[in-house]
């Protein structure tokens, strides 16, 4: 004998707090000028380092809000650092054809540098403070994240 | 929402915490409301509704998708408890299975196994299986135990739109009551379950799916059990 049956489900998920963590040290071969740089080289300074790819689609709006938050901040006390993951590097450089950036960018196909941070998302960004201690995480993102999170610096900044 | 005909609603809360990047504890409680009109039977038409029973899951996950990995395992143990009546009817109480509760705990082992076929996720091959052991309620009634595995495949656009088709089979012993089984009850099922998820923005979710019957061997001759469902579901992550 038939019965219908109609389910409506409500889902909540909810993740722990970021607590202060200290970050993975890394280095590699910036895109924009073929130095060496790493971690280390900005011992001091506030850092935000984000993960991204050619295939997150929020990424082709986070790219360019990171290089206009980094031109009001100014690298005086901070440094932006971009981190792409794509498997195949090639299509991260042709993805960059897009935008006119001048912040350090790093190609991590291997995850040498993602794996240690715990990327499960992208993108997904770390704000380290001068002391080198990671003091937020920021996943996804939407236009206009990048004027709070901008605030969020400049309080860092003035600490 | 007005149920028409032999029909059942079942409305379902539940929530996860990320304990850590492995442990996720899961909580689900529902509501159930029944719905059988019985031909010539005296009794006419039955209804029942209330809050059905809960489960409480712990999962682990030794592995998971990643940007950097393709492959996701997760394994549960949950418990099933009662939360609402079993006694609905009044005076001649409706049958177990019209009951929004069953009165019993129960034990629920699961997994969940995920694979992607290349780096943003846009394809990818889910499968799950659980067992539950069910208990004796306080009239000595258990429902039998049962085993469901599920397998599909997932696409999405990686922006705002997923679709899946999954086959579920399903089978469930004979209840029982004071360990006689009772007849017409147990037997296996085979479905296909389509499904389409909206991802509205980074926080909230809409899924619908369906549930098309494909192939039945019920227990006994005359057995209720769903003829198709349809599901809507609303996630919120923060």
């Amino acid at each position: 004998m038939p019965i219908k049956t109609r389910y409506l489900t409500l889902v909540l998920f909810i993740s722990p707090l970021l607590n202060a963590a200290e970050p993975a040290p890394f280095s590699g071969v910036d895109f924009q000028t073929g130095e060496n740089i790493s971690l280390r080289d900005y011992s001091g300074k506030v850092i935000f380092l984000d993960f991204w790819a050619s295939w997150c689609p929020p990424c082709i709006e986070s790219l360019p809000a990171w290089e206009s938050m980094r031109k009001n901040i100014g690298t005086d006390q901070f440094e932006l650092i971009a981190v792409n993951v794509d498997e195949n590097p090639e299509d991260g450089e042709e993805f960059l054809d897009r935008f006119s950036l001048s912040y350090p960018i790093l190609f991590d196909p291997e995850g040498e540098i993602g794996i240690p941070y715990g990327i499960r998302s992208l993108p997904t960004s770390y704000l380290i403070d001068s002391n080198g201690q990671i003091v937020e995480e920021f996943r996804s993102f939407n236009t206009g994240d990048e004027i709070q999170i901008q605030s969020t610096i400049e309080a860092l900044l003035q600490k | 929402m007005k149920l028409a005909g032999n029909a059942a609603l079942s409305q379902v809360i539940s929530g996860s915490y990320g304990l850590s990047d492995h442990w996720t504890l899961s909580a689900l409680i529902s509501h159930v409301e029944h719905k059988r009109s019985i031909g010539q039977s005296f009794f006419g038409e039955q209804r029942s509704s209330g809050i059905g029973d809960s489960v409480i899951m712990v999962r682990y996950s030794p592995f998971y998708i990643t940007p950097f990995t393709r492959n996701e395992l997760s394994l549960g143990l949950g418990l099933r408890f009662p939360t609402g009546d079993n006694d609905a009817g009044g005076v001649i109480a409706l049958s177990e299975d019209m009951q929004p509760g069953t009165g019993a705990n129960g034990t629920i082992l699961w997994g969940n196994f995920s694979h992607s076929f290349n780096q943003p996720g846009t394809w990818q091959l889910h499968s799950s299986l659980n067992y539950m052991f069910n208990e004796d309620n306080d009239r000595k009634y258990s429902f039998g135990d049962q085993f469901n595995f599920a397998t599909g495949l997932s696409w999405h656009n990686s922006n705002k739109l997923g679709l899946s088709g999954t086959l579920r089979y399903r089978w469930a012993d004979a209840d029982e009551r004071s360990q006689f089984e009772i007849p017409n009850s147990g037997g296996q099922w085979l479905d296909f379950v389509p499904a389409m998820q909206y991802t509205v923005n980074d926080k909230l979710g809409i899924s619908l799916s369906g549930r098309i019957p494909l192939k039945r061997e019920l227990e006994g001759i005359i057995q209720f059990t769903t003829s198709y469902s349809y599901a809507l579901a609303f996630s919120y992550a923060y």
